[in-house]
């Protein structure tokens, strides 16, 4: 090993970084930040040589540019370990103090300081005169950490086993609460013993101060003996009072506690734990702090609807006319409904099912939790499970800790007053999991009717029936839901809705809604179909209905506006006024933009929140046989495109392709949006297109696209997500899709009128699929 | 088992800074050091297999001439340094330096079962394996008169 190894050399002439509030000794790693324009040059051309810097702390603290005069000529070389630029330009590094410095002359002052050191070896002194000072500084040390709420006990440890006592000095120094002055004191006594001995005054003053403190802690106790006392005498004086008839406050309470008991309607064990509370309450001070929680503990025992419960509204054919009036549509989800109060109306007491409804955001979840409990004539009570990782919030706090409160579903019970609410979860396939429990395992508990009669609360530590709780969970997707979750329950699936239905839902329920809440009457508004139409084209890109909803409300609230000025006249919301109303359009049609460029292939994407259109773009450039991948792809996305180029070089001419491209030329595929990650198999058949496009200069065919696999020999395979990828294809515009033959039976999830106005092309091998691309394009061949 | 020199926990005193500043922005206070010779410590793996101890240890950047391996006593000691991994490029400007550079050291205790002589070790992609052969327990009798 070479001898650099074992020593870092100083150099002799070193930058000179003044800092200030702060003395860096050696083995002392601090951090720093700079701004200084200056200092930042210093740093920058530091980095590319040796790294090592000289820190001389600031005479002055007032300063941000101190002269070589405003600074300590004796300070500390230090290793530059870590570096980071922030975006407003300033600085931040980890420095590492090596050793000792002197400046013996200054050899430069622009652009910044540097000069000439000696570099201080300090002599590990030993001996028995060293030893005994090092002890006693120690020792006095050690006492300083046991009382110094702002040092760590694990310094104890290292202090006593500290044997160099230039490093004992520097290290006891870097801790104590000491002024720069004193610090750099220390910093320049070189000789260990004289250092060691500097030390002595400081430590024994902070000792003082140190004993000082804990004795006017000692003085809060006694005044806490004092309240002891007052207490006994209280009790004295309840036990006299009671002798002579006379009853506190204290009892008074006690004794209401008991009345509400008698008259609540608990369960047995309910009522057990809360006469059991309040006996021990009765014997209890009321100053003390345990008294509020047991007493708050009653309180939510008594709150609970133990046995209250909202009569069900068992009419089916009202019921179904509730959830029409709410909602469009949504039929397979009204059917379950109506069927399950059929049951319930014949059986008396159904267990009811857990439903889960599934769907992209925005496309009436929540909003249908809301409309069955109203049909239902329940109660309805909403708790989001996103980002929930502490099986407490679902269960509870023991009553131990401090402020401990029950799980949020025995919260949420309360709230509602009645035991058979409507309770929604939302969210379940964004719930976490962590080290502080499981939540998804006290879900199953809250959720499973199996064990739910008697759902543990760690607050509440009685059984608490939930099995009269009509529970429905939503989530946007399936597979992230735990699946001892999914397995027990009923997933109702809402995939989102093609124009003519959002068109539809805005004219019967979002326009009536919105035109309402914003205090207006139709015959102060009235929005054109067209209107409509053109904003969930220009305005919304969504599988729901929310931000649609939203800009019909910001349309309303701006003529509520009008109105409210004194303006009476009837508005006529028209397709060609919504600039006036919602500014310049959001989104335009894509397809339209793209159609006819070639190398460009639309292929189509699944996300959790719906399906998605997707361009694939290729370009070539003079080069040789590179391959450029951009758009944030994933490494299975990536393969998928080296595939694609493999399978096309070697059928080169069949595609109608130089076969000599590739030794011409680099390809570069992107897809857009570069700032959204992608991946997955399933833009094979669209990077195939894209490249074949690219190459042979001919464009795709418009308002046609593509989702598939391919193999290296050309097979296409099957993908998923296919219902949500048709219905976006078609929300986009699109007219034909290719597809693998063997995804065609998930066709029949797709809705029929959305099968209506589509053309499916089958496909085995990606052959057909460039046939197909290219079958009537124009341009040239 | 193995274990890590003991010192190298504690509050405000720290030898190993990768470790305690994973990320620059998280550095809030002055920390003192305890080792003379180190500036960074790397990461290891130790396990042991039915015939060895096995110690991983992650290096990269740094090249094999600047490794050494030594033991005394109880103790197994990886020493060595990164050079500055920028130096082929004369000008640079730094945007983030994380990676530490400079001397390192590595302490590890050895357990008695282990040899101190049969010790093999390969340096490849960046990580050292170190393989210490595990000494066969030799079982003694004791007659029972
Ligand atoms: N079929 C429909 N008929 C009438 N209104 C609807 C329909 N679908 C959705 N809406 C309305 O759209 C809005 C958004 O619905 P909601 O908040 O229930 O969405 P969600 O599915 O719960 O979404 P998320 O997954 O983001 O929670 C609500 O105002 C709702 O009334
Ligand atoms: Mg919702």
């Amino acid at each position: 090993m070479s001898e650099e190894v074992k020593d870092i050399k100083i150099p002799a002439e070193l930058p000179i970084l003044p800092i200030k509030g702060q003395v860096v000794y050696p083995y002392l790693i601090i951090p720093l930040v700079i701004s200084n324009e200056r200092m930042i040059k210093l740093t920058d051309e530091t980095l590319v040589g040796s790294k090592i810097v000289g820190l001389c702390t600031q005479v002055r603290q007032d300063t941000d540019d101190p002269t070589t005069d405003e600074i300590y000529h004796f300070g500390t070389a230090a290793l530059i370990v870590k570096m980071l630029r922030f975006p407003d330009g300033t600085i931040r590094l980890l420095v590492q103090g090596l050793n000792r410095i002197r400046v013996q002359k200054f050899l430069q002052t622009e652009p910044y300081f540097t000069a000439r050191v000696e570099v201080i070896r300090e002599k590990p002194r030993k001996g028995i005169e060293v030893e005994a000072i090092m002890r006693n500084v120690s020792s006095l040390f050690q006492r300083v950490i046991s009382l110094a709420p702002y040092l760590p006990d694990e310094l104890q440890a290292v202090a006593m086993n500290m044997d160099d006592p230039n490093k004992l000095a520097d290290l006891i120094a870097s801790n104590l609460n000491l002024g720069i002055a004193d610090k750099q004191a220390v910093l320049e006594t070189v000789d260990a013993k004289s250092r060691l001995e500097k030390l002595i005054p400081h430590l024994t003053k902070e000792l003082s101060i140190l004993e000082l403190s804990d004795k006017i802690r000692g003085q809060v106790k006694v005044e806490m003996d004092r309240d002891q006392r007052d207490y006994f005498l209280r009790e004295q004086l309840k036990a006299i009072q009671k002798e002579l008839g006379e009853a506190d406050e204290h009892t008074a309470e006690i004794n209401e506690l008991k009345g509400r008991i008698a008259k609540a309607s608990l369960s047995p064990e309910a009522r057990k734990a809360a006469g059991e509370e309040v006996d021990r309450l009765a014997r209890m001070p009321i100053h003390a702090a345990e008294y509020t929680v047991t007493r708050t503990y009653i309180d939510w025992l008594l709150n609970l609807p133990w046995n209250a419960a909202t009569p069900d509204n068992l009419d089916v054919a009202q019921a179904r006319t509730i959830l029409d009036e709410d909602h469009y549509d949504l039929a397979k989800v009204k059917d379950r409904i109506v069927e399950y109060l059929a049951v319930r109306k014949l059986k008396g007491d159904a267990k009811g099912p857990i439903l889960c409804f599934v769907g992209p955001p925005g496309v009436g979840k929540t909003s249908l939790g809301r409309s069955i409990a109203r049909a239902m004539g329940r109660k309805f009570y909403r708790m989001s499970l996103g980002g929930v990782r502490d099986e407490a919030e679902i269960r509870g706090f023991r009553r131990t800790y401090i402020g401990s409160m029950p799980g949020r579903v025995i919260q949420g019970l309360k709230q509602c007053g009645t035991n058979n609410p409507v309770f929604m979860l939302d969210e379940v396939d964004k719930i976490g999991q962590d080290f502080r429990g499981d939540p998804a395992a006290a879900l199953l508990e809250v959720l499973d009717p199996e064990q739910n009669f008697s759902f543990s609360d760690h607050y509440l530590d009685v059984p608490f029936d939930l099995s009269k709780v009509m529970f429905i969970t939503t989530a946007n997707v399936t597979d992230t839901i735990p699946s001892a979750l999914r397995d027990r329950m009923e997933v109702l699936e809402l995939p989102g809705y093609i124009d003519e239905e959002k068109l539809r839902i805005a004219v019967s329920y979002l326009v009536p809604r919105q035109v309402k809440e914003n205090g207006l009457t139709p015959s102060q508004i009235e929005f054109k179909e067209e209107a409509i139409t053109a904003i969930t084209g220009q305005y919304t890109r969504e599988s729901g209905v929310r931000n649609l909803e939203r800009e019909i409300a910001s349309v309303c609230r701006k003529v509520a506006k009008d109105v409210a000025s004194g303006n009476d006249r009837k508005r006529v919301v028209t397709a060609a006024l919504l600039r006036r109303y919602l500014g310049p359009q959001k989104f335009f049609p894509e397809l339209a933009e793209r159609a006819g460029e070639v190398g460009v292939a639309t292929g189509l994407a699944w996300t959790p929140v719906g399906g998605e259109i997707l361009f694939v773009e290729s370009t070539k450039m003079p080069g040789k046989k590179g391959l450029q991948l951009t758009g944030l792809l994933g490494e299975v996305m990536k393969e998928s495109a080296q595939a694609a180029l493999s399978h096309i070089r070697a059928r080169a001419r069949q595609y109608k392709v130089d076969p000599k491209f590739f030794d011409r030329h680099d390809i570069h595929i992107h897809v857009p949006s570069g700032a959204i990650p992608k991946d997955g198999p399933s833009a094979g058949v669209t990077m195939v297109v894209s490249l074949v496009s690219l190459l042979s200069g001919r464009p795709v065919r418009p308002f046609l696209a593509m989702t598939g696999e391919v193999t290296l020999r050309g097979k296409v395979m099957p993908v998923g997500g296919i219902k949500e990828k048709v219905i976006a294809a078609h929300r986009a515009g699109i007219r034909e899709i290719i597809l693998p033959t063997q995804n065609r039976k998930d066709l029949e999830e797709v809705p029929a009128h959305v099968q209506k106005k589509l053309k499916f092309h089958h496909i085995d091998s990606v052959d057909q699929a460039v046939k197909l691309a290219f079958a009537a394009a124009r341009g040239a061949v | 088992m193995a274990t890590e020199d003991p010192r190298r926990l504690g509050g405000r005193v720290r030898s190993d800074l990768g470790r305690l500043f994973h990320d620059l922005t998280e550095i809030v206070q002055p920390v003192y050091s305890l080792d003379d010779e180190s500036v960074w410590h790397p990461y290891g793996d130790i396990y042991e297999t039915e015939a060895d101890l096995v110690i991983k240890l992650e290096l990269a950047g740094v090249s094999k001439r600047d490794l050494a391996i030594s033991v005394s006593g109880d103790q197994l000691t990886v020493t060595g340094v990164r050079r500055d991994l920028g130096e082929d490029d004369a000008k640079r400007i730094y945007l983030k330096m994380e990676i530490s550079h400079g001397r390192f050291s590595k302490e590890i205790v050895l357990p008695d079962h282990v040899s101190r002589e049969d010790i093999r070790s390969v340096y490849k992609d960046g990580i050292l394996e170190i393989r210490l052969a595990k000494a066969a327990k030799k079982v003694v009798e004791v007659k029972i008169d």
